[in-house]
């Protein structure tokens, strides 16, 4: 066996009586190799603070440009269904004639064929999906092309 | 054979070291003192730490899945010291070969001048490794149970060989020996804290 395999037993044997320390144990530990714990607990901190300030930049990014994604579908969606209240045009009628060119995915068509008591809120749930999905269109948006 | 093994992602790891406690911290951090003290790195324990985490953070450095955290932690803190001691060898050899004149050099095999450096380099660590045992048996002499539970660690035995066969399956009588060991360990580190 080298010597080199002597050392490394030797480290593995330290680290397993460190990890296996209970409390009492590390704090006497830590007393011993005369450490001030609550110190070297700040100074751990701080340097995992370092070590993952980028990670969690980029984490914090990602979720701003989600909650952006989300919130300019939502004021998108929320636009095209006060336009159509705003010209006097009925949602539910909106919706039929929809259904009725064929233009709509056919398991919205399940929905509404079967939703005989659909509340206005659930059909302007639906137009809401249907604007998602690009088959109503968003007319000011078409305009300005 | 080599294992396969499934690593945990940067998100995993994060999620994982962030609900690490105090205790377990606190292990990591004397695992940090360890090989700090051991390789004789001239950066602080808390850099080396940043250092560790860094690399993990930036999906250089993996920590297998069938490991606790910790335990995966306290094996690229090793690493990455390893590295430290490694790289400092390097630059030191790096410098000394400025002062050799060319007449000097011409006699290196500069084909194999990668080789020469390994060697130098693992030939520097067994050494060091070859006086830390010494050091530590001589520590210990007027121990006989200290000394044969250092003899088994570096033969490779596992706890429940050592105390079947050192300690004749006295538990107690390795736990004390075994707290004897770290106890030293942990006043040479506080020599070293103090020196500092």
């Amino acid at each position: 066996m080298s010597k080199k395999s002597k050392d490394d037993n030797l480290d593995d044997f330290y680290v397993e009586q460190i990890l296996l320390m209970d409390e009492q144990e590390l704090a006497e530990d830590f007393r011993a190799s005369g450490l001030d714990r609550k110190e070297e607990l700040n100074k751990f901190n701080r340097a995992a603070e370092g070590a993952s300030l980028s990670f969690r930049k980029q984490k914090l990014r990602a979720a701003r440009a989600e909650v952006d994604r989300v919130n300019q579908k939502s004021s998108i969606t929320t636009d095209v269904i006060s336009r159509i209240k705003d010209s006097g045009e009925d949602i539910r009628g909106k919706l039929a004639q929809l259904f009725a060119s064929g233009q709509i995915p056919a398991e919205i068509t399940m929905a509404f064929r079967d939703g005989h008591e659909i509340t206005d809120a659930e059909i302007e749930g639906i137009l809401e999906d249907l604007i998602e999905l690009g088959v109503v269109k968003d007319d000011k948006q078409e305009d300005s092309k | 054979m080599s294992k396969d093994y499934s690593y945990l992602s940067v998100e995993e790891f994060h999620e994982g070291f962030s609900a690490l406690d105090e205790l377990q911290k606190s292990k990591l951090i004397k695992v940090g003192h360890y090989y700090r003290g051991k390789y004789q790195l001239d950066i602080e324990t808390e850099d080396l730490i940043q250092e560790v985490l860094t690399r993990v953070y930036e999906g250089k450095r993996h920590i297998p899945r069938e490991l606790k955290l910790a335990q995966g932690l306290a094996s690229v803190i090793k690493s990455v010291a390893n590295d430290f001691v490694t790289a400092k060898s390097f630059q030191r050899r790096k410098l000394e070969e400025e002062f050799k004149d060319v007449e000097e050099s011409l006699h290196i095999d500069l084909h194999n001048s990668n080789s020469i450096e390994q060697v130098l380099i693992e030939e520097q660590a067994e050494l060091l490794a070859e006086q830390r045992l010494r050091w530590l048996k001589t520590a210990f002499s007027e121990d006989p149970d200290v000394s044969e539970l250092i003899n088994a660690i570096v033969s490779g035995c596992k706890a429940k060989e050592i105390v079947k066969n050192v300690f004749e399956g006295n538990q107690t009588k390795y736990d004390t020996t075994r707290k004897r060991l770290m106890r030293r360990i942990a006043k040479v580190q506080m020599e070293g804290v103090t020196n500092e």
